[in-house]
């Protein structure tokens, strides 16, 4: 084999990875062109029917108003009959993204959890399709003003063994409320 | 290299999961339920066909220096491509594996494979590889998943089963939480090892017994 | 003192060689009179349990050492192992299991934890002497996995206990360590606490009860007060300095009569073979625990800590051991400081 200068050796390592880059990143772009819409197309669903969950009817992205409710809120819908909020309040394994909905006199239409991380079994029930989970969330639709969970004096009764989580979603819903009343 | 050895090598005598100790970092994570643990399974298997085949065609292109940032380029190429369709077409199982399908770029199943195997062997021979590897990493999940999700949520085939529920064997309050938290996966992992290097010991023996015999 | 070798293949011609350098000495104190010692030093918690909780606390107990027993004797056979048995430690474990959970716990729940404790924690590792963390108190760990049922806690008295068979009519109250959690000790008197007359688990509330069983251990040298005395005495401090409701004092005395410290500090933390050897090991090994208990009693969202203390600690052990470590007869100074 002829020695190769180092001149060139150096071109050759560089010329072989800024070919393997490219083609992987040409092959890339082509995928995600054909995949793009989809994707988008598949969140937009999510969050419509999230939002179509807590707010019959739906509602129109707006701006949040800028008042401290103790809460992350990330997003804000009006609709016909209300407001919907998505709140991201603190539970016991990290942030529960969640979306409140309130009617114009102040009362909750509906919660439903987007994501969270809880423990399995335990705190993970607030979001869950079962009835636990739709019992621990219905409890909520109706009511209004300030609430809490029953081991701090309050309506909701907490999920068995998950009291932190219990209060991050009460937290959340409360946050909603005070927003919406804010709102007037 | 003969099929039959490839084949028993990447189910059983260097199963990536029970024998190489790679990817432990997906399969204590995700193996809850059933459909995880098909849904990672096949993604890595497919991932590492194509990587396997693609770094063994190239082989002799790519200069030894540079051996390690060009693999990782293609591995990431091809981990991004199953992200981003599945994604599109199977948003439920996206969600649920989460994070850990762009993590199978660090996996070191896909990597370890390129290095030991792929960059030494024809392309078929890669293939196949890849192939046999990629069983052997989804049977291991899937057992973990069965063994899992029976101990811990008291289903079987969660994800799939019953519009998504699984069939429910034990009643509600009798499965161990814990077996479904990563405590379980360590305790089932162990487990599962024991039991694999015993059936490749008792294999063995019996390979050497027939081979005393004749 | 080293392994006998044992040649068991022909009993024909057992006999059995112990291989070790002078001096032979015999001593009388066997592993059997050690775990026979501790049997009877746990004999007035429970006594007392019984007294609190009912009869179903000597069931529970009763159940999860025979359990304890059976996993023990079966692993031993299948693997064809000597059976080790009679040396008590299975029943023990199956006591100190039964002692740290709730007395209304299902009968099937202990014994799927005695298994976790004799099979996955001790015998998978060797056996007795070789597990590297407290059985009963990883088998709790485990229990967990049911934390509604490892969270209810019946009132004591007899008009309150679970029945034998049936744990639905028991009364259920919050424990002394709940209130504490929450802000303030409420509703129980400091004697009340000392003589164990409140809820918990159900061998841990009487720290009267548990402190004879431990001046029995001591005054028969089974153990030395060292860690007990570190891990109550961190408690202690810790709850005099940093006081959360009541005043001081009674907070202080709180801490350490309440929940799992006595039976953690005087039966768990000084188990042989889950503790540091060395004296300076031992006492860091008593303050780590006090030190874990109450960070987690403060800044956890359960509000007992002793166990995983406990635990953490028992992993920490391997290092422990090389803290304090006497002086090789005959080795200069120096060298003794390097290592």
């Amino acid at each position: 084999m002829k020695k190769e200068s180092t001149f060139a050796y150096v071109l050759r390592l560089t010329v072989t990875l800024l070919l393997i880059t490219a083609i992987t990143a040409g092959a890339l772009a082509w995928i995600n062109s054909i995949t793009e819409d989809r994707i988008a197309a598949e969140k937009a669903r999510k969050t419509a029917e999230a939002l179509s969950a807590v707010l019959p009817g739906g509602g129109e992205e707006v701006d949040i108003p800028a008042v401290d409710v103790g809460v992350p809120v990330n997003r804000l819908y009006k609709g016909e009959n209300g407001y919907a909020v998505e709140v991201a309040p603190s539970g016991f394994g990290g942030t529960i993204t969640m979306m409140v909905g309130v009617d114009l006199e102040g009362n909750i239409l509906g919660v439903s959890v987007v994501s969270h991380t809880e423990t399995a079994g335990l705190g993970a029930v607030a979001g869950d399709k079962t009835s636990k989970g739709e019992a621990f969330r219905g409890q909520y639709v109706g009511q209004s003003g300030e609430l809490a969970v029953s081991k701090d004096g309050g309506v909701i009764d907490s999920i068995s063994g998950a009291t932190i989580t219990s209060r991050a979603v009460t937290d959340g819903v409360n946050a909603a409320l005070a927003l919406v009343a804010n709102m007037g | 290299m003969n099929l039959k050895q490839q084949f028993k090598e990447g189910l059983l005598t260097k199963n990536p999961v029970l024998v190489q100790l790679l990817g432990m970092c997906s399969t204590m994570a995700i193996t809850t339920s059933l459909f995880n643990g098909i849904g990672m399974g096949l993604s890595v298997t497919i991932i590492l066909i194509c990587s396997n085949v693609l770094i063994s065609a190239l082989r002799k292109v790519i200069p030894n220096q540079i051996r390690i940032a060009a693999y990782i380029v293609i591995i990431a190429g091809f981990v991004t491509i199953v992200d981003l369709c599945l994604q599109a077409f199977l948003p439920d199982l996206s969600e649920s594996l989460g994070v850990f399908i762009p993590l199978i770029v660090v996996n070191c199943i896909i990597l370890g494979r390129a290095e030991a195997f792929a960059s030494k062997n024809g392309v078929v021979a890669s293939a196949l590889d890849g192939l046999f590897q990629g069983i052997g990493y989804t049977v291991a999940l899937i057992i973990m998943c069965v063994v899992r999700e029976f101990l811990g949520s008291g289903t079987f085939g969660g994800g799939i089963l019953n519009g998504g529920e699984g069939i429910r064997i034990l009643p509600e309050g009798v499965p161990a939480m814990l077996m479904v938290m990563p405590v379980g996966g360590f305790l089932t992992l162990g487990c599962l090892i024991a039991g694999a290097q015993w059936l490749v010991k008792y294999l063995d023996k019996k390979e050497k017994a027939k081979e005393a015999a004749k | 003192m080293a392994e006998p070798i044992k040649q068991m293949k022909n009993p024909k011609y057992f006999y059995e060689l112990t291989i070790s350098s002078s001096p032979h000495a015999h001593s009388p104190v066997t592993t059997q009179v050690i775990m026979r010692d501790v049997l009877i030093a746990l004999l007035p918690a429970l006594i007392g349990s019984v007294c609190f909780f009912g009869f179903r606390a000597l069931m529970v107990t009763l159940v999860s050492a025979a359990a304890c027993v059976f996993f023990e004797w079966g692993y031993r056979k299948i693997m064809k192992k000597d059976s080790t048995v009679y040396d008590l430690s299975a029943v023990v474990t199956g006591v100190l299991l039964a002692y740290v959970c709730p007395v209304t716990i299902p009968y099937w729940m202990i014994i799927i934890g005695d298994f976790f404790a004799i099979v996955l924690v001790k015998q998978l590792f060797g056996g007795i002497g070789k597990n590297f963390v407290n059985p009963a108190l990883a088998a709790r760990a485990f229990l967990f996995s049911w934390p509604v049922v490892m969270s209810t806690w019946v009132k004591p008295g007899f008009e309150n206990a679970a029945g034998i068979f049936s744990t639905a009519d028991a009364v259920t109250a919050a424990t002394p360590l709940a209130a504490m959690h929450a802000g303030s000790l409420e509703g129980v008197s400091l004697l009340e606490l000392m003589v164990g007359n409140v809820g918990g688990c159900l061998g841990e509330t009487s720290a009267v009860l548990l402190l004879i069983g431990g001046a029995y251990l001591v005054i028969r040298k089974v153990i030395t007060p060292r860690i007990p005395l570190a891990f109550i005495g961190t408690v202690a401090v810790i709850g005099l300095l940093f006081p959360q409701g009541n005043d001081r004092i009674t907070w202080m005395l709180a801490s350490v009569c309440s929940g799992g410290v006595m039976l953690g500090a005087i039966f768990m933390a000084t188990d042989y073979v889950t503790s540091p050897i060395t004296k300076a090991g031992q006492i860091i090994f008593g303050i780590g625990c006090g030190v874990i208990t109450m960070v987690i009693r403060y800044f956890g969202a359960y509000n007992e800590g002793v166990s995983y203390a406990i635990l953490v600690m028992n992993a920490c052990v391997v290092l422990l051991d090389k803290v304090g470590r006497p002086r090789k007869f005959g080795a200069p100074k120096k060298e003794a400081a390097k290592k």
